[in-house]
């Protein structure tokens, strides 16, 4: 036991049947309600109903089935970071997708693909720079168009122009959060790819410059 | 069901064309993410100024991932603080919560 009143070794703790294992179990389960709360506390101003009372059952339930994802895999803990940090991870993300979840779970939600009458939004102070965003968001409604196939686009659409959570967007789609990521990074290649080849950017592997600065390469536009 | 909230739906503002074009390369997937949180975020705390290129890619392109990464980073760092005798935030603050009952 450490100074903490922990196992100096979990695992071994949490698989060998008998008293040590029950009081390991005892801990770990603490650990995972603390982490489990401390994401739901955070996350609370989205949830529907914030009471101390609600986040307590969400956090609750959370822990219990982060407690079991953990266990599953308790044996591929290789010991690079401490045992509660490994542990930790687990709670936080399973309170984090189940806050979502409740979040959205009264809330419609649509796939559409890009509207061919979408406006560019601008919102440039200058004549010059709200002609440059025009010129861009049309380029980038191109690219939309031309080289990401209907699917990549609703996809893409959803999570990053209306900000559908993306396990929400899983969940409705019945696929994972993994997936849903690979196509979101294959889009942004394809697009970077596209814009660059007519000039917007300055190349598909530039950084693209800060959202307040203008990220053309050639401000007249390349049609 | 209430409708997907209709503001904004579709417009390619300039945030969402920054979300759109962002470089996240070299591709880090979700699942890896989560494999190495625990160790990134404890080199985080150990030197601020730690870098790792997937890592931190990833983490600007996925606001999910994003979020849990700060969030561990923020539990771990009140931890510390709770343990080198500082009082931290009080319960019921912005991160942290009061006492649960289980």
């Amino acid at each position: 036991m450490t100074e903490r009143g922990e196992p100096a070794d979990w695992v071994e703790a949490l698989s060998t049947p008998g008293p040590g294992q029950v009081q390991a179990l005892h801990l770990l389960h603490q650990l995972m309600v603390r982490a489990a709360a401390h994401q739901v506390w955070r996350m609370r101003a989205v949830l529907p109903n914030s009471s101390p009372g609600a986040v307590e059952v969400i956090a609750n339930q959370a822990a219990d089935e982060a407690m079991t994802a953990l266990l599953a895999k308790v044996h591929t803990f290789e010991g690079r970071s401490r045992f509660t940090t490994w542990a930790y991870k687990f709670a936080i993300l399973q309170a984090a997708t189940d806050v979502r979840r409740v979040q959205w779970q009264h809330r419609e939600v649509e796939l559409h693909d890009l509207e061919l009458s979408d406006p560019p939004t601008v919102g440039h102070d200058s004549p010059e720079h709200q002609a440059e965003a025009s010129d861009l968001a049309r380029a980038v409604a191109r690219a939309m168009r031309t080289a990401l196939t209907p699917h990549q686009r609703r996809v893409a659409l959803a999570l990053l122009v209306d900000d559908i959570p993306i396990d929400v967007l899983a969940d409705r789609l019945g696929t994972s959060r993994g997936a849903l990521y690979k196509t979101v990074h294959d889009v942004r290649v394809r697009l970077r790819t596209e814009l660059a080849s007519r000039g917007y950017l300055l190349d598909a592997t530039a950084t693209v410059a800060p959202k307040d600065q203008p990220i053309l390469s050639n401000p007249a536009g390349t049609p | 069901m209430n409708p997907t909230p209709p503001s904004e739906s579709g417009s390619l503002t300039p945030a969402a064309i920054g979300e759109l074009v962002l470089d996240t390369t070299p591709w880090l997937s979700c699942d890896e993410c989560f494999e190495r949180m625990d160790t990134h975020v404890e080199a985080l705390l150990r030197d601020p100024g730690h870098h790792d290129l997937a890592m931190d890619r990833h983490l600007q392109g996925c606001a999910a991932c994003q979020e849990e990464v700060q969030s561990l980073r923020a539990l771990l760092t009140s931890e510390g603080t709770a343990r080198r005798g500082d009082h931290g935030p009080e319960a019921g603050s912005a991160d942290q919560p009061g006492p649960l009952t289980r």
